[in-house]
Parts: C-alpha cells; structure tokens; sequence
C-alpha cells in the first residue's frame, strides 16, 4: 500500500543524539511519538551504560543474574551481531571503549585531552558471555557495550511498534540509524545519505528511497576526539581493543532491518579492506566512502548523486 | 706408686669425654642454627623490604569462560545480516530523514 501524503514529522534530543519520527498519516503522529518516548526512555534505562541505575550497569559480575525481557532482547541481539560478524562486531568491548576516554555522555567527553591512551587490549570476546534467553552470566573483568546495536534495535522496536499501533506508515531516524515500517510514500521513504546525518538532511551527498527495512550509517568522521594529539573515534577492533586505522570514512548499509544494516555498516569500518566483498557475498546494498571521498557501492546501491 | 697415681691423674675418663663431645657439638650446632638464622632472616626481610618499596600493578581481571557458550557455529537463520527485499533506489526531492555517523 502506498501514500501520497506528506509526511508529519517531530525532531527530538535522545540517546546523546537526535530521534526523528516521521509518519504519513499527521493524526497519528500524537500516538506515535508517545510510543517512541517510552521506548527511548526504557532502552536508556536498561542499555545505557553511562547511567549508573541502568539495569546493564548493575548486572552483577561472576555470577548468572536474570534481565528484563528488553535488556534481554539488546543482549541477544549484540551477541547474534557478532556471531553474524565473527566477532568484527562484539558486545564485549566495554572495557576498551572506556580505555579510549567514551566513559561517559559523547557532550561531556573532554575533545582535546593531554593523557595518552592505555596500551589497548583485545576484547575478551562475545563468546564468553552466559546467556540461555532469561539469565545473563558475566565473566568477572569483561564489561559489555550494547552501543553498536542497542539504537538500532530501539529504530526498529519504535517503527514497527507505532505502524502496527497506529496503521499508518512511519519512519523512525535515532542519530542517522533509520527504520521504516507500515504504508510506503508513493516513492519510497526519502532518505538523505552523507557523513553527518544532521548535516545530511540541509546537504546531502546522496537522497535514496528505501521501501521497507533498515538503513544505517557508520562514520569515523563523527564522534571523535583526541587523546595527546591522536584522534580517536568511537568505533573499536574487538580483536586489538583499538580505533581501526579504517580505508573507510563512512559507510551506509541497507538491509531488512536497521540492526542488521547497522551492524553489516560497523562490520565494515573495522573489516577495512575486506568490507566491499564481505558486503557484496550477503547481498547488501552498500556505500562506501574511503578517507579521500572515493565512493565504491554494492549489490544495486545506486550511485547517481541527488539532483 | 708415684708412677701409677701420675697415670692415674692423666687417664682420660671415656664418660667424661663423651660428655665434652656431646657438649662441644650441641654448642657448634647451636651456634651454627643461630648463624643460618640471622642469614635466612636477613634474606627474607631484605625481599620484603624490596617487595614493599617495588611499584604496585593491579593484577589483571580474571575473564572466566561463561557457565553456557553460545553456539559459535551458525545456522542459516542467523548466519548473516538479512538484506533488504529492494535495494535503494534514487531519489529526489526533500529528504524525509536522514542517515550518517552521529
């Protein structure tokens, strides 16, 4: 079913960045962001591990502990993604991604800091998590990170959640990870593609249409900040506990769902060389822009530019 | 007569001599216990005072392996991100939302 309306949209600050919510029907744009405030508000308080009430901050270490049914679903989700990845994308980073100075909200992080970086040290891996769907197990000294994937499981919960609640079609974009769901616009959902997903929308390097699914963006151009005049960004190799020293700049996915298009875009910046073919073998849709601007796509991204 | 009391008084008594014996090895024993003692004891506390002046290093987290390891081999189901049922498509116009790095 497609809509020829245009759609009504609302722009909020959540997640330490920006949540749109765009739906074709304007009566039902009311229910849906009331929809999307609570589930930002219950994955903040569950994922989040700047806050120190959150449910994943206060998972006990060393001994099985049971989850709510949404911090459970993050989890699955996070470790399905590096099973998915063979580990390129692994929950189990949080003691590296704190290592690297992201230990607190991105607005509160000192951007230009004199201390050298520790020597960094590999994940301990996702396979080390205890996990039967009801209980988590840490292992004592592994911290887990649900960054890579707990906003883009929040785009896909909120999006499907109100088109199924509200019968209209609605888009949801939390800090440039988009997922649509219900009725398409008469030309697919319209979505501006660029390093900066704020920047994008007034200058976009690119403007695609999706139909259904997700499709989400990962950047080394965003969120950086310097340690003793290195710059660091908040993407890590699991295997060396690192920032990559990525060919990518930025790379846009699309897939069927934004977990799985955010995933396969993370994937890629630490695959590095390999990400174009890796990307291609599982069909998915692809942009990649290296650190000179060069673009390569894949399977049927299209690369003409916005007129 | 006299010849036999000066034997007399030089004769060496074996009881007595045992007993000088027994004397003169528990003193070079007591002795020598004391010596390895003081030596052994400065050795320790010499480690000690090394061991406390030497710059602390907080001992690694041990990360135990998990009570239940997920399955590392893969099934079809989950063996990869699902790709979209149409590839993007070009667009023109105002964007709706946008994707990038945030």
């Amino acid at each position: 079913m497609t809509r020829t309306e245009s759609p009504a949209r609302t722009v909020v600050t959540a997640l330490g960045t920006t949540a749109l919510l765009a739906v074709l029907e304007p009566d039902a744009l009311a229910a849906a962001e009331r929809l999307m405030h609570a589930e930002l508000a219950a994955i903040d308080l569950a994922c989040s591990r700047f806050r120190p009430d959150s449910e994943i901050s206060r998972l006990p270490a060393g001994t099985a502990a049971p989850v709510s049914p949404l911090l459970g679903e993050a989890i699955a989700v996070a470790l399905q993604a590096a099973q998915q990845t063979d580990g390129m994308v692994d929950p189990t980073v949080g003691h590296a991604v704190r290592a690297i100075g992201y230990d607190r909200d991105f607005a509160e992080i000192d951007l230009d800091g004199a201390d050298p970086l520790p020597a960094p040290q590999a994940a301990p891996g996702w396979w080390r998590v205890g996990w039967d769907g009801h209980t988590v197990l840490l292992p004592r000294g592994l911290a887990l990170d649900l960054g890579a994937t707990a906003k883009a499981l929040s785009a896909d919960r909120i999006a499907t959640r109100a088109a199924a609640a509200t019968g209209t079609g609605v888009l949801v974009s939390l800090g440039g990870d988009v997922r649509v769901a219900g009725p398409t616009p008469e030309d697919g959902w319209r979505i501006a593609v660029g390093d900066d997903h704020e920047r994008a929308l007034a200058d976009p390097d690119l403007v695609v249409s999706i139909a259904g699914g997700g499709l989400a963006t990962s950047s080394t151009a965003r969120r950086t900040w310097r340690r003793a005049g290195r710059t660091v960004h908040h993407i890590v190799d699991p295997r060396t506990g690192d920032v990559p020293v990525s060919r990518w700049r930025t790379v846009s996915v699309a897939a069927a769902t934004c977990v799985d298009a955010n995933t396969a875009s993370t994937a890629a910046v630490v695959l590095g060389d390999a990400a174009p073919g890796w990307l291609a073998d599982r069909r998915l849709p692809a942009r990649l822009v290296d650190v000179d601007g060069a673009v390569i796509t894949t399977a049927g991204w299209p690369e003409r530019r916005a007129a | 007569m006299s010849s036999h009391r000066s034997r007399r008084a030089y004769a060496v008594d074996p009881r007595a001599a045992g007993r000088r014996r027994v004397v003169g090895a528990t003193t070079v024993t007591a002795v020598g216990g004391t010596a390895l003692a003081v030596f052994f004891g400065s050795l320790f506390a010499q480690a000690f005072a090394e061991e406390s002046a030497a710059p602390k290093t907080a001992p690694a987290a041990p990360v135990q392996a998990a009570l239940t390891v997920p399955e590392k081999t893969t099934d079809a189901k989950h063996s990869a991100p699902k790709p979209p049922a149409s590839a993007p498509q070009p667009a023109h116009g105002a964007p709706v939302g946008s994707s990038g790095g945030s």
